[in-house]
């Protein structure tokens, strides 16, 4: 089951990162020209930040239950 | 956050509705992955409780409790910025509509756009009693903002080589009711290169349409400022794949030709060169450094009802359409200027414009249709 886990969260991880390269790609252009571009452009950067902290924290957690389920499965 | 995100731009004409809608619709895509990645995530705990592994374990369990946590976080962060975009959205297209409806953009420009289809009910009859804010209004409708829903149609990308000569571009821009074609090349040097075909005016009927690439975008694009159409268009580079950073090659006939122009100048991508035939450019210049090359026919009307052109690095080709006299549909079609082209082919104007290299590449076909109707 640890195994399965740690795959599910892999993938959701996976996701997670093309989520952050979404955003990270998103081009607003240059002819939007106004303060309310610049709290987009801050708020966009955020969200990507936050979707790669996550990723990486699943990642590790998938690491683990990885590691776990290995050792079960060679007893 | 959204009172953060609303902003007015007196006396600007680019308040680019159609970047804050592409951003919207960019939004509702990550919003949607995010459920879906909350929704894994959560049913991933019940391994938590396996107490074979547990008791294996070389080092505490790590929960993923406060995981879920920081993931139901980002998911509202991303709806909350979501619904701000698209509230500022639709206090810009209120905006656009208000300064077109009182005419804060130059009126001889709107003018002569209108007169292409005056003759027809109420909008003649306002202009003739010399009320031209209504007028503007039976052309502009109350659609809400410009969202569109855009489709790929067919199977998916065919394989196709890409078009090398001017007269085979005009031929490839669509008609019908897949007005947008978009072929993505990749270089020798692994980077990527997207032809973007734009047809023209598809409804030439009063008001707002189902049909995005209608007069109401027409006159919008005209005037300078944003249409559902132009909307359009982007939603279909962004679906076909195109990036940032791929260098795009654009033709239009008509309102596509003005499109291929407003999407060229955006700076959203790195534009590589604009074909344009039969388009009313006078508002729209080229001020980047790409190639523009313009074909209009002396005959054809459309060109012209944008008024005088603006300072532009645009070469303009122009002559007659060989049609007859009173053919004013021949004059502004696509096989007419696909006939020029050929010319123009043959002929040492073609120097003027750069030639594209020979590639096998993919492509596809999008429809386009306004939200809601």
């Amino acid at each position: 089951m640890t195994m399965a886990a740690a795959t599910e969260a892999r993938e959701a991880a996976a996701a997670l990162r093309r989520v952050a390269a979404e955003l990270a790609n998103h081009s607003l252009g240059t002819y939007w020209r106004s303060p309310a571009k610049d709290a987009c452009e801050a708020e966009l950067a955020a969200l990507e930040r936050s979707a790669y902290t996550i990723a990486r924290r699943l990642e590790i957690w998938a690491d683990q239950e990885g590691a776990a389920s290995a050792r079960a499965e060679s007893l | 956050m959204s009172n953060g995100l609303v902003v007015t731009t007196a006396g600007m004409l680019w308040v680019s509705e159609d970047e804050i809608l592409a951003l919207a619709t960019s939004l509702k895509d990550v919003q949607a992955e995010l459920v879906r990645v909350n929704q894994r995530v959560a049913a991933i705990q019940v391994s938590e409780r396996d107490p074979f592994t547990e008791a294996l374990r070389s080092i505490p369990a790590v929960s993923l409790g406060p995981i879920v946590g920081l993931l139901e976080r980002l998911l509202q962060d991303a709806e909350a910025l979501g619904l701000a975009v698209r509230h500022y959205a639709e206090a810009t297209a209120d905006q656009e509509r208000w300064r077109i409806a009182t005419w804060e953009v130059p009126r001889e420009r709107l003018l002569s756009l209108m007169t292409v289809v005056l003759g027809r009910g109420d909008l003649s009859s306002a202009v003739r009693a010399g009320d031209i804010s209504p007028a503007a209004k039976v052309f502009l409708g109350n659609p809400g903002p410009h969202a569109v829903a855009v489709e790929s149609v067919g199977p998916g990308p065919q394989s196709v080589n890409r078009a090398t000569s001017l007269s085979e571009r005009v031929g490839r821009i669509p008609d019908g009711e897949n007005p947008i074609r978009i072929e993505r090349y990749q270089t020798p040097s692994g980077s990527w290169e997207s032809d973007v075909y734009i047809a023209g005016t598809q409804h030439w009927g009063l008001g707002s349409s189902a049909e995005p690439f209608d007069m109401e975008s027409n006159l919008a694009l005209v005037a300078g400022v944003s249409a559902a159409s132009l909307v359009a268009v982007q939603a279909a580079m962004k679906k076909a794949g195109v990036r940032p950073t791929d260098r795009v090659h654009y033709v239009g006939h008509s309102q596509g030709g003005l499109l291929a122009s407003r999407v060229a100048e955006s700076g959203r991508y790195l534009t590589g060169s604009v074909l344009t035939v039969g388009a009313p450019l006078g508002t729209a210049p080229a001020s980047g450094s790409y190639p523009a090359l313009a074909i209009a026919h002396t005959d054809d009307l459309v060109p012209g009802v944008a008024g005088a052109q603006e300072p532009t690095g645009r070469t303009l080709i122009e002559t007659h359409s060989g049609s007859s006299p009173l053919d004013v549909a021949g004059a502004h079609s696509r096989e007419g200027y696909a006939h020029t082209a050929e010319r123009v082919d043959a002929s040492p104007a073609r120097d003027s414009f750069p030639r594209w290299d020979a590639a096998e590449g993919k492509a596809q076909t999008f429809s386009a249709r306004r939200e809601g109707s």
